[in-house]
């Protein structure tokens, strides 16, 4: 009997790439074990016929290309950032301490407040002020078994428009934080709560905090409004830190970019270096090429790599676990953040299978835990295919004001907008 | 310091990294001009519909561009330029099979596998297995892979990419390559004999 499996080596051993001693050792087993011979048998048969399906791709030929290319990138700031790196370290100073202050599980107590005096007061999860990320729910969600409080889907249904919070800061500019009044159309957002029937209803948006320029005496940033919560933290959350929880999401982009340039470029493995240019480009999609890219300077080491991705796991966890590619596998998450991905998977599984009852009850129950742009997606795509085609829209919308500049979600939109005409 | 800007002096690649990072964005175009072929090519073969190739490889080289700054010159420029020409493609083609999974195939569906197999293992008994999927059918099933095994597939059997030159474009070491590669295969088989 064939002991110690070769399986994992017959790719090397067929394309010839293994060593003279490793090859030994393939075809003496192979003689003896009928199991790695059939391995082999499959993955022969499975090359020439992969290789046979590959796409016919026609030569290449795009003389507009450049053209195309240079007309995006002149719209766009140029990697230029050691011009910008010393003279926003001021400004990432101030950035970092607002981000701190609004992260900061202990100030919870202003929040708690105006939720007990004014328990119709939802905030959607577009809207939540920067630096304080909502790592619950979408409205009408059931709340988690645990450390948070929602206010009942009745009493948002009362809310006013939803408004995406935005950041602008220029150089040189002094930071002040103000509330600022509602101002977009309202949203519809699907009910969430686990096994409720396709259906949305209408949130309200908060107010919401906003980092502008100056143009007064600027208070201290503990000073300013709080900002509206309908949820409170009961307990502190891992979700809470600083920094890492505003970027990436809804436009919260006072700059990562700038706050890490303050840190030298220390890391053996380049991953502070690689942090730093993660703020100007905090969509999701930049992230995976940065993470791929940090992840080939880190390859060093395992920890080397982990130190590289964990920054980005912070901003986007899923990327640990359904999307990361290049990614150690062993990358940290909570175990919230594994259950949240579960689900993610599973609905993913379910959604495959045509199921799509069980893709929005899985979908469902990742956004409860914490909404992201790319769940958003894949519960407008489950909607969209079960021809809740409002439902679908609701969807995307929501998808697209977590990371605007995603073209894809916008096409789709547009997509459903013409269908709709 | 001396070393690095001796490779810069003989690296066309990394001169005009050099000179786009001192803001010169049309330097950037001699590099879209030397790797169109490769990235639109490996861009086509990473899609499920090659006929969006030509979008997604001007979003390759503009994400390039933007990630310049993290190109730090100790590797080939065309490796790296590579690896987020590969992701980009493997993510639209992601978010394309969420929605459209019900797409028609401009691939024609009539495979004859036994016209292609050589002599020696077309009466296998895998061999016979693995003809009965067809081409559309193979290809769909590459794409419902997992990310880490549909790169391996997409480079190991369509762009005809050696174990280690799959090692260099993943971060990965060989050994996990192969295993990739078996464990990617065995899924496809297991995806495909459910779908007859």
């Amino acid at each position: 009997m064939a002991w110690g499996h070769v399986t994992n080596r017959l790719a090397g051993y067929l394309e010839g790439a293994l060593s003279p001693a490793e090859s030994r050792r393939v075809e003496r087993h192979l003689e003896t074990c009928d199991v790695c011979r059939s391995e082999l048998e499959n993955l022969r048969a499975a090359s020439y016929v992969l290789k046979a399906a590959a796409p016919r791709v026609p030569a290449a030929d795009d003389p507009g290309l450049w053209s195309r290319v240079r007309r995006e990138l002149t719209a766009q700031p140029t990697p230029r950032r050691s011009v910008w790196r010393p003279a926003l370290a001021p400004v990432a100073v101030v950035a970092t301490a607002v981000f701190i202050f609004y992260a900061n599980p202990f100030r919870t107590p202003v929040q708690e407040t105006r939720v007990e005096h004014k328990p119709a007061s939802a905030v959607p999860d577009t809207a939540e002020p920067q630096g304080l990320r909502d790592h619950t729910k979408p409205k009408g969600a059931a709340p988690p078994a645990g450390n948070l409080t929602l206010s009942s889907p009745k009493a948002e249904a009362d809310k006013k428009p939803a408004v995406q919070p935005k950041t602008e800061i220029q150089r040189g500019d002094k930071l002040n934080v103000v509330a600022e009044k509602p101002s977009v159309p309202a949203i519809t957002v699907p009910a969430p709560a686990v096994g409720a029937p396709i259906s949305g209803e209408k949130v309200t948006p908060p107010t919401a905090a906003r980092l502008t320029r100056a143009t007064a005496p600027a208070p201290a940033p503990a000073a300013a409004p709080a900002p509206t919560g309908s949820f409170k933290a009961a307990e502190p959350s891992t979700e809470s830190k600083p920094l890492v929880g505003a970027a990436g999401t809804s436009g919260g982009k006072v700059g990562l970019d700038r706050i890490t340039d303050l840190a030298p470029n220390q890391s053996p493995g380049g991953a502070l270096g690689f942090q730093a240019g993660i703020g100007r480009e905090t969509n999701r999609e930049d992230l995976r090429d940065l993470e791929a890219v940090a992840s080939y300077y880190n390859f060093d080491s395992d920890a080397d790599r982990q130190r590289a991705v964990r920054p980005m796991a912070k901003v986007s966890p899923t990327l640990g676990v359904e999307h990361t590619l290049f990614a150690s596998p062993s990358q940290p998450l909570s175990p919230t953040e594994k259950k949240r991905a579960r689900h993610i998977l599973a609905g993913d599984e379910r959604f495959e299978a045509g199921d799509n009852d069980g893709a929005l009850k899985e979908y469902r129950s990742a956004l409860a835990i914490r909404p992201d742009a790319d769940v958003w997606f894949k519960l407008g795509s489950v909607y969209e295919r079960a021809n809740a085609v409002s439902q679908a829209v609701d969807a995307y919308q929501n998808s697209l004001k977590l990371a605007p500049r995603d073209k894809e979600t916008a096409t789709v939109l547009e997509r459903l907008s013409n269908q709709g005409k | 310091m001396f070393t690095r800007g001796r490779q810069i002096a003989q690296d066309p690649d990394a001169q005009a990294v050099a000179r786009c990072r001192g803001g010169d964005t049309d330097a950037f175009g001699a590099i879209v001009e030397r790797y169109q072929p490769m990235v639109g090519r490996v861009v086509a073969r990473a899609l499920r519909y090659p006929e969006d190739a030509e979008d997604v490889t001007q979003e390759v080289f503009i994400r390039a561009f933007r990630s310049l700054n993290t190109f730090r010159g100790d590797a080939r420029f065309s490796t790296w330029l590579y690896r987020i020409a590969l992701n980009t493609a493997m993510r639209h083609a992601s978010k394309i099979a969420r929605y459209e999974s019900q797409r028609a195939d401009p691939q024609a569906d009539d495979t004859d596998w036994s016209e292609r197999l050589p002599s020696d293992v077309a009466e296998s008994p895998e061999s016979v297995l693995w003809k009965r999927f067809s081409e559309s059918a193979v290809r769909d099933a590459v794409h419902a892979l997992p990310e880490k095994h549909r790169a391996v597939i997409i480079l190991h059997f369509f762009e005809n990419k050696s174990g280690e030159e799959i090692a260099e474009i993943t971060g990965t070491r060989i050994g996990t390559v192969w295993s990739r590669i078996h464990y990617a295969v065995r899924k496809l088989r297991e995806s495909l004999s459910e779908a007859l």
